[in-house]
């Protein structure tokens, strides 16, 4: 008998002192200097968000990743001459006194056009 | 340590379209990440037509000719819509929930494709139909934010919508996390700015997905495509798309199938792309300078002909073709 009460007096007091820890742990975590800073962003920890670090899927159905953006010297600083007869023909658009001056440029003679390298930012149909 | 041409990015869906972003900031962490992902997910649950529960649904059910509070992002999308659709003189309208879902277009687009295309869709769901004098359909009061359905018919920002988000995620990268090099593409509209080297934008062909027909080479701005050969389904035997001209409530037939517009706000692009849809090689040039005077664009025509105004080169700094 007494000791079945021994027990639950440290069953008791236990319970006490680890939901007093739990408190004091939140309190804790919630106070203090930069708190409005910490709040508003998300835990990278959590989120798996780590910079430059393909961390995989980190807000359930998202996927993060590195967009490698397609190096532009090549076309920026190459010649004129590089230029085909359709970019110059729609140049000339640009030396119109019209500021709505507006151009019709026929089908390519392979009606297909330049084909994607994928990685480069492209529009979409919406 | 990021390389210089590696940009931490995202991508989710959201909208009933692909949403993503990529962006430069002084932050070794991207933190700009997850508040992206909050922001375009919860302006989904607000303003989809598709979902019930959203805030746009109930306003859409609610009955006719009683103020409806909203709340400020779903009617400062609205105010926009139907500024657009007033200075369009109604080409561009927002009310056309109504008609898409009469024509079978009454559940995300990636569900529409699993959908028997002979099954019509509940008509009572839709909304009553109506005239096509949708002059005093809204009324809206920026005092209260409140605002009053006149018509049954019901709204649809699915277009707009993305818009708005993508200027709306643009400026938070920028104003909120000093994302000082981006882009935020909601499903082909599309924010770019950067503080170094430009961005080059591929447009792709409306006949092969795999190609591209020129490249913007583009510092800042907004780009915004519609088309009417990708959103298309069939709908009681008969082709459907969900570029619906506001005047006649069905979608529209003309000789352009794609129009891409260069401005600064993707909201107004988009809008501009969807009107050019509408107005065909023959409108093009009046209607523009009419509705949006400064915007460039590139219009695609049926038989693959690209017609281009100068405006284009106020925005991009070169057109590689």
């Amino acid at each position: 008998m007494a000791e079945s009460k021994g027990m639950k007096w440290i069953i008791g007091v236990s319970g006490v002192l680890a939901f007093t820890g739990f408190l004091y742990l939140t309190q804790k975590a919630n106070s203090g200097p930069g708190v409005m800073a910490e709040r508003r962003l998300p835990d990278p920890r959590v989120a798996g968000d780590q910079s430059g670090v393909d961390s995989g899927p980190a807000y359930s159905d998202a996927e993060v990743f590195l967009f490698e953006t397609e190096k532009l010297e090549r076309i920026q600083n190459g010649p004129p001459a590089r230029k085909s007869d359709r970019e110059r023909l729609l140049e000339s658009l640009n030396w119109d006194d019209d500021p709505d001056a507006e151009m019709t440029v026929p089908p390519l003679t392979d009606g297909i056009g330049r084909k994607s390298t994928g990685s480069n930012l492209r529009t979409r149909r919406s | 340590m990021i390389h210089a041409d590696r940009l931490p990015a995202i991508r989710f869906r959201a909208m009933g379209t692909v949403i993503a972003a990529a962006g430069k900031d002084e932050d070794i962490q991207p933190y700009w990440r997850m508040p992206l992902y909050r922001f375009f997910q919860s302006t989904e649950r607000m303003a989809s037509r598709f979902l019930p529960d959203s805030e746009l649904s109930r306003f859409n059910r609610a009955p006719m000719c009683h103020p409806v509070k909203l709340s400020s992002r779903l009617y400062e999308m609205i105010r926009l819509a139907w500024s657009w659709s007033i200075r369009t003189e109604g080409l561009f309208q927002p009310l056309v929930g109504s008609d898409l879902c009469r024509l079978g277009y009454d559940r995300s687009f990636e569900n529409l494709e699993k959908a028997d295309p002979r099954k019509s869709p509940n008509r009572a769901d839709c909304g009553r139909t109506a005239g096509r004098d949708l002059s005093n359909a809204l009324i809206l009061d920026d005092a209260e934010r409140t605002a009053v359905r006149n018509s049954p018919l019901h709204l649809d920002l699915g277009g707009i919508g993305k818009g708005w988000a993508a200027d709306r995620a643009a400026g938070m990268l920028q104003g909120s996390f000093h994302v000082t090099r981006g882009f935020v593409d909601a499903g082909g509209d599309m924010r770019v700015w950067s503080d170094g080297e430009p961005w080059l934008i591929g447009i792709q062909s409306p006949f092969d997905e795999e190609r591209d027909l020129l490249r913007l080479v583009l510092r800042e701005g907004a780009v915004a495509t519609s088309n009417v050969l990708h959103r298309r389904w069939e709908h009681e035997g008969q082709p459907a798309h969900h570029i619906i001209d506001g005047r006649t409530g069905l979608p529209a037939e003309t000789d352009i199938v794609q129009a891409t517009v260069l401005g600064r706000s993707a909201a107004e692009a988009e809008v501009a792309a969807k009107v050019i849809c509408m107005a065909g090689s023959g409108h093009l040039s009046a209607w523009m300078k009419k509705f949006f005077p400064g915007l460039g664009y590139i219009a695609v025509t049926r038989s693959g002909s690209l017609i281009i105004n100068r405006r284009v080169y106020d925005y991009a700094e070169r057109l590689v073709a």
